[in-house]
């Protein structure tokens, strides 16, 4: 091989290096940026709203009472004014079954059909003021090529009302468990609840049902009427006024339970998913939720939780979703599908026109279409993450069951009719709180202590000191967590007093100290300068940290007559829990002071020496050149340091993740604990469904948080290059 | 201060400023050594044998317990052992209420595979099952084989102590975690750390070169590298949490669950790489700790004088050749740096790992003798999480106390040496730096 | 050649010129420099400069700080290319082929073309190994082979007797001068056809330095050498021709002799009478 030939594959290996290096070293660099980008584009579809196909599947089925899709969305079912129930293949039209789900009497027909919430159950009201309620159920069998046949699961209906006394003007049905209630309104007026109790013969396996029933006699003209959770149900009337019964708890009288003023007539009233709550919809168009509200006497009392804000022109019903606080409002030409928790319309959808009905298919994937003449269409649909919304992740909500409007995060709940609460306010104070109680002491801790060993500390005592500084940063937070939970927070609560006097009895001492040393002869001062002043100062802190915690509950004693974690929730109705801030504050204190040590030394060092030489050279003192000279041109770097050390504390997991309760309150006492961002992230995104609505709320916090320590840091960074520059 | 002694002002202003900063280096130093203190001292003090000693208590009970602390309060709170006997493990009781201590020299303690260790004395070794007497008198009866280990501690020497003691250290280090890794050893969490921290080094070392050398080496210097190297410096203050949050959806959830429906769809829904392992676990880890390779690397690279580089490239070095021969030699120590600080973040951090495949207890080692030896889709256990799950997790957390400092004795140590040797080393880079 | 000298300057040329042999042909230029330009991003920082390099002899580059000369020097194999936004315009001919064309291999030409720095700048490895890098790079590995030319770059660079028994220790661990020595070995073990020295005494005691300049004495007719000076005694000594920088421009060129005793341009004489620099 010639030179030539050797030169050229030295060059051909040199540019295969090269370009090596570039892809991974921009591979690598793109691969970072890409975790941003990935937040974004996990939490971004939560930014969409629900998207509708503008056409669908189109099937005759005749005229029907009531219709709706089994949870495949591949067949429909629709209830006839004969009593019968049928079952329609939607994808190629064909009947699948017919059966006479309700016996009717002669010449009785089927005047009304409602169904639940949560698409289990149906109840029908016949012409001659009958009322039964039957389990909806659909059973799928797969085929040799898993393809799916869909029928109708074999079930009875249950007569509530044997004899009617004429036709119903309103009623609702509710199954739950073993229980059934009906509340029904008869055309003279009278209302009646209906409770009835499902028991089984343990000898026989028969099942019996026990019913019992309550009336009343409102006044005025029922409209609508809707079931909620034990045993209550909201009234509407035609002069628009809502009122709220309930029965007592050994049923035997209705309570009322509040009333809402008159306005607008009422149209309908209809049971949110979970009965916490219910929509109340009037003829001019206008709807709102109402529930019962925890009074703080015990009882709940009717209130309204939320106006939507528009007013749908021509409004015909609300059909509210079988998953989530989520309900499509039929208007005359479009449909408005409604946020019932923040109380917001999310998107209006055309429709033909003449639709005079729809019904959601139970996974919120499809809409059907009812027409006039009889036709289904069934429209795919995507709704997005309706339940989380800017105003559910910042703003204040009246939640079912509470009393006042507030931020929550509670994100999962014992049932599927959990209505989510996904605050990010208690997450966002937490992290901030937790961040002020460990800044606090550090910042001090760490400025005055960089100062010392960057320009008072000398030879060996500063090879000791920041090296120990950088080891103490290292240590795992987990240990931090761990010591602080299972060993201060015990050890502590109990001296909370001795915690937070310990500080200033440490300055008194200290400055105590110094004034006697201001007036020592000369000579005997050199310790200062030689760098054991630390060392003999940690001695006398020792001694002293000692007497005073050691004195601590006996101060407690001697002021409060009682420990100060009794004395406070007793003396001040302030609540005192073991792991509280003042315990993270102190665990995080070990990593974030540390950092800023290090950080605010290597700013206060790289001053010149020649300025402290100059200054000391014109008779100042070295505290004088210290605070004069050093410390403003070290500005910009001590900023960054302490900005750092913020972006280390809000980014702090494990510490507050043990250290604390992680209950999500929104409070800032010293005393409680809190749940912060990352912590919440920790104990959440692992239990939450991949791809759900928690999951990319999660995703979203976590964008928070990287955006935040991001910007933080780039800005120290910034002021740092800065300062650097201006030196 | 350094006026003269015959000037009449006394300088208190800058005697108290000079002593508040001494104060706060002291209290830094104070707080560092009682934290090191009591977590090295617990830790060790796990596997020390204390005496047993016999309470006879005022209401007629009669325990025989291991004292361990004086309570602020002056109660003494003592381990009780014999979990089948007792509700408690603990026993807390005053001074005033304990008729007699005495240390009884035939005292026994065994440790066994159930119920925890058992305080009392020996009536009969058989060879289905051991005759005991509780130390309130009455007799037990236990199987043979429940026993793992049988001790005197009254009877022991200071140099039998010790040597009990390193015994303890060994198991500890060496043995599987027993009754819910309330008891045992951590040898499987050291495997998962060792594993993850291995893992991590073999992705982060290459690719965190390959950055620093394109910023440092290849990359013009244009205002956009300088943003990018902003951008990296900053990525190392983002909450470890973040990166776990990408871990889960981006590897486990998306990358996973892609090669699970490719290779591994016969298994479905049942997940094979789209669940946490320690494959995910070791490539966040891996991004979390490219920054610090990254720095680290560059400040390297920048220590070797320029004047070494231009020699090169006048003896005719190609590029590639002067990077090879003299400055990645030259910048070693910095890369040992980076890696060694990356290595002891590893080890330390949870956070990340809770989202991406740690559990409390693994009941395979993600290494086996079964083919292929390497399990990167198994699910591992780590020290530091460890600590967080038997501390908090544990059925009887009081109970497993000792071993959770223990655990955190043995990481804080590991940890602590591997910084000590990066600070050194750093600074062995800074002084090469700073003599350029 | 008859005209006395005028200045000590020129005595110390002229007793150079003296003492060097006389027989030689006048050689061909080795290098040629025809119009060229140079800028740093968009400060230039030469301007049309012309100039012949002859061969086998030693060219002084003189000139205050900040004039061009290092500039210029690195021109010659190119080692501006490592600064980012630097520019030549015009002609290097090396042996006829312009250095600065694209299809100019810049590894082999910087292996034609050695380089010694103002300071010196051993790699930190053993002295044998030094010596033996470039080589190494140009596919020399036999280590016989590589054993000869150590010894020989070492005797060349008269840095043998001293290191002989070391070549395994750090070249770090030698003296100053030594390790400009060794750097000056290190480049002729490329077997290089110009050498190129920029300031390799300045930073020497001048114990070293006087060792450097014998050394130069001796390198000179195997090897031409362009040296940049600021010590105007060392450039009357050491070289044949001297070329005089000012703010970039070249002032004149001429046989060391007639620079120092009787420069054409009053900038020149101001120079090195000492007025300015």
């Amino acid at each position: 091989m010639g030179p030539a030939d050797y030169n050229r594959k030295r060059a051909t290996v040199d540019k295969a290096v090269a370009l090596l290096v570039r892809l991974g070293g921009i591979g690598v660099v793109l691969a970072v940026f890409f975790i941003a980008a990935f937040l974004v584009m996990e939490a971004a579809p939560l930014a969409a709203g629900p998207a509708v196909a503008s056409r669908g599947v189109l099937v005759e089925a005749g005229r029907a009472l009531a219709a709706g899709v089994e949870p495949f969305a591949e067949a429909s079912w629709s209830l006839r004014q004969d009593g019968h129930l049928q079952l329609r293949d939607l994808r190629d039209g064909e009947l699948i079954e017919d059966r006479e789900l309700f016996r009717l009497r002669e010449d009785e027909r089927v005047a009304a059909v409602r169904v639940a919430a949560d698409q289990g159950s149906l109840a029908i009201a016949t012409t001659a003021g009958r009322l039964a309620a039957a389990p909806l159920g659909f059973v799928v069998d797969y085929g040799d090529e898993l393809e799916r046949s869909h029928r109708l699961e074999g079930t009875a209906p249950r007569w509530l009302i044997e004899e009617g006394a004429g036709p119903l003007s309103a009623f609702d049905h509710q199954v739950d468990g073993p229980t059934v209630w009906a509340v029904a309104a008869a055309a003279d007026g009278a209302v009646e609840l209906i409770r009835g109790k499902l028991k089984i013969d343990k000898l026989s396996g028969e099942e019996r049902i026990s019913f019992r029933k309550l009336v009343l006699e409102p006044q005025g003209e029922v409209r609508d009427l809707a079931l909620l959770e034990s045993g209550a149900f909201v009234a509407g009337f035609a002069d628009g006024s809502v009122r709220a019964w309930q029965a007592s708890r050994d049923f035997k009288a209705l309570e009322e339970r509040g009333a809402g003023a008159p306005g607008a007539p009422i149209l309908q009233i209809r049971a949110l998913i979970g009965s916490g709550s219910a929509l109340v919809a009037r003829d001019d168009g206008s709807v709102e939720r109402w529930m019962l509200k925890l009074q703080e006497s015990g009882h709940p009392v009717l209130g309204q939780a939320a106006a939507m804000p528009e007013r749908l022109p021509g409004l015909r019903g609300v059909v509210p979703s079988s998953r989530q606080r989520l309900f499509f409002a039929l208007g005359q030409d479009e449909v408005w599908i409604g946020q019932a928790t923040a109380g917001e319309y999310l998107a209006r959808i055309p429709l033909p026109a003449r639709v005079r009905g729809l019904a959601v298919a139970p996974r919120e994937d499809h809409l059907l279409l009812l027409a006039e003449d009889g036709s289904l269409e069934l429209r795919a649909i995507d709704l997005g993450f309706p339940a989380v919304t800017a105003h559910t992740l910042f703003g204040k909500v009246l939640y079912e069951g509470a009393a006042e409007p507030a931020w929550t995060w509670q994100s999962t709940g014992g049932t599927d009719a959990y209505e989510p609460k996904t605050s990010f306010v208690p997450l966002i104070l937490g992290t901030l709180k937790g961040t002020f109680w460990a800044l606090l002491p550090s910042i001090p801790l760490a400025l005055l202590g960089a100062l010392f060993t960057a320009r008072f500390l000398r030879g060996r005592a500063r090879e000791i000191v920041k090296p120990a500084v950088e080891l103490l940063a290292g240590i795992p937070s987990v240990i931090l967590g761990f010591v602080a939970a299972l060993y201060l927070a015990p050890a502590i609560q109990d001296r909370m007093l001795s915690i937070m006097l310990l500080p200033i009895a440490l300055v008194l001492v200290t400055v105590a100290l110094a004034s006697v040393w201001a007036r020592l002869p000369l000579r005997k001062r050199r310790i200062l300068h030689e760098g054991l002043a630390p060392f003999v100062l940690a001695g006398v802190y020792f001694g002293i940290a000692w007497a005073v915690i050691g004195a601590g509950p006996w101060i407690e004693q001697t002021l409060f007559g009682t420990s100060l974690r009794m004395w406070l929730p007793e003396g001040l109705g302030l609540p005192f829990e073991q792991r509280n801030a003042a315990v993270v504050g102190l665990a995080m204190g070990f990593t974030v002071t540390p950092l800023i040590f290090t950080l605010a030394e290597d700013a206060f060092r790289n001053v010149p020496e020649t300025l402290a030489e100059a200054s000391q050279a014109l008779g100042a003192t070295p505290w004088q050149t210290a605070v004069r000279v050093i410390v403003p041109p070290a500005m910009p770097g001590v900023v960054a340091a302490v900005m750092l050390g913020l972006g280390r504390a809000v980014g702090e997991t494990m510490i507050v993740l043990m250290a604390t309760g992680n209950t999500p309150i929104t409070g800032m006492n010293l005393f409680q604990g809190f749940r912060a961002l990352s912590a919440n992230l920790a104990v959440e995104l692992p239990e939450a469904p991949h791809g759900g609505s928690l999951y990319r709320t999660l995703f979203l916090s976590a964008l928070m948080l990287f955006a935040f320590t991001f910007v933080i840091n780039t800005l120290a960074e910034v002021v740092r290059v800065r300062g650097r520059k201006a030196l | 201060m350094s006026r003269p002694a015959g000037s009449a002002r006394v300088d208190y202003r800058g005697s108290i400023g000079s002593f508040l900063c001494a104060g706060a280096v002291a209290t830094v130093l104070l707080a560092m050594v009682l934290l090191f203190t009591l977590l090295l001292m617990r830790g060790a003090g796990a596997f020390w044998p204390r005496d047993l000693v016999e309470w006879k208590m005022a209401d007629g009970a009669v325990y025989l317990v291991e004292e361990i602390e004086t309570q602020a309060d002056g109660a003494i709170r003592a381990r009780l052992a014999n979990r089948e006997l007792y509700d408690l493990d603990f026993k807390i009781a005053r001074p005033e209420d304990i008729l007699s201590r005495s240390i009884p020299a035939d005292a026994l303690r065994l440790e066994r595979s159930e119920n925890g260790p058992f305080h009392g004395y020996l009536v009969s070794e058989g060879e289905q099952s051991w005759r005991l007497r509780a130390p309130d008198g009455a007799e037990i009866e236990l199987p043979a084989a429940e026993v793992l280990r049988k001790s005197y501690p009254n009877q022991m020497g200071l140099l039998q102590r010790l040597g009990a003691w390193f015994a303890g250290v060994a198991r500890f280090v060496t043995d599987e975690p027993r009754n819910a890794n309330q008891e045992g050893g951590v040898w499987p969490a050291l495997v998962g750390t060792s594993l993850l921290v291995i893992l991590m080094s073999i992705l982060v070392v290459p690719f965190g070169v390959m950055a620093a050398l394109y910023l440092n080496e290849y990359a013009r210097d244009t205002w956009f590298v300088r943003l990018v190297r902003v951008a990296v410096n900053n990525l190392a203050g983002v909450p470890s949490i973040v990166y776990g949050v990408f871990g889960l959806g981006f590897l486990v959830y998306g990358v996973g669950g892609a090669l699970d429906h490719a290779f591994f769809s016969d298994s479905l829904p049942s997940p094979t790489f789209g669940a946490g392992g320690v494959l995910w676990a070791s490539v966040t880890m891996a991004l979390l700790t490219v920054p610090v390779v990254v720095v680290a690397t560059e400040e390297g690279l920048r220590a070797v004088p320029r004047e070494r580089r231009e020699a090169a490239l006048a003896l005719g070095a190609t590029r590639w050749e002067m990077l090879r021969h003299v400055i990645l030699p030259g910048a070693r120590p910095g890369i040992l740096t980076g890696t060694i600080l990356a290595v002891s973040r590893a080890a330390g951090e949870v956070a990340p790992l809770m989202l991406t495949g740690v559990v409390g207890f693994a009941r395979e080692l993600p290494v086996s003798g079964e083919f292929p030896y390497l399990h990167l889709n198994e699910r591992f256990m780590h020290l530091g999480f460890h600590i967080y799950s038997v501390g908090f997790q544990a059925p009887n957390v009081e109970a497993a106390e000792p071993l959770v400092y223990a655990t955190s004795a043995l990481l804080l140590a590991l940890v602590l040496l591997l910084n000590l040797t990066a600070i050194r080393l750093r600074a062995r880079v800074r002084r090469s730096l700073a003599g350029k | 050649m008859t005209q006395q000298p005028t200045t000590s300057l020129g005595r110390i040329a002229a007793d150079a010129a003296a003492r060097r042999p006389r027989s030689e042909a006048p050689p061909g230029p080795v290098i040629r420099v025809r119009d060229m330009d140079f800028h740093y991003g968009a400060a230039q920082a030469l301007w049309d400069i012309e100039l012949d390099v002859p061969r086998g002899q030693v060219m002084a580059l003189i000139g205050p700080s900040g004039c061009g000369k290092s500039t210029f020097l690195r021109t010659l194999n190119r080692m501006n290319d490592t600064i980012e936004g630097t520019r030549v315009d015009g002609q290097v001919l090396l042996d006829g082929a312009n250095v600065n064309s694209p299809d100019v291999d810049v590894v082999e030409l910087r292996r034609r073309v050695g380089m010694v720095f103002q300071r010196p700048n051993p790699f930190p490895m053993s002295v044998y190994d030094n010596v033996a890098f470039g080589p190494r790079l140009h596919g020399k590995s036999k280590k016989a082979e590589l054993d000869e030319r150590v010894e020989r770059c070492l005797k060349g660079a008269a840095l043998w007797d001293e290191v002989r028994d070391r070549l395994k220790s750090p070249a770090l661990s030698l003296s100053g001068g030594q390790q400009q020595r060794l750097c000056i070995a290190r480049a002729l073990a490329n077997e290089p056809e110009v050498l190129l020295l920029d300031e390799p005494a300045s930073a020497l005691d001048p114990n070293s330095t006087a060792k450097i300049e014998d050394l130069i004495f001796e390198l000179r007719g195997r090897y031409t050498i362009v040296i940049v000076t600021h010590n105007m005694q060392q450039a009357a000594r050491v070289s044949d021709s001297t070329a005089f920088f000012l703010k970039g421009r070249l002032i004149e060129v001429g046989s060391t002799r007639t620079v120092f005793t009787n420069p054409a341009r009053p900038e020149t004489e101001q120079y090195i009478t000492g007025r300015f620099g």
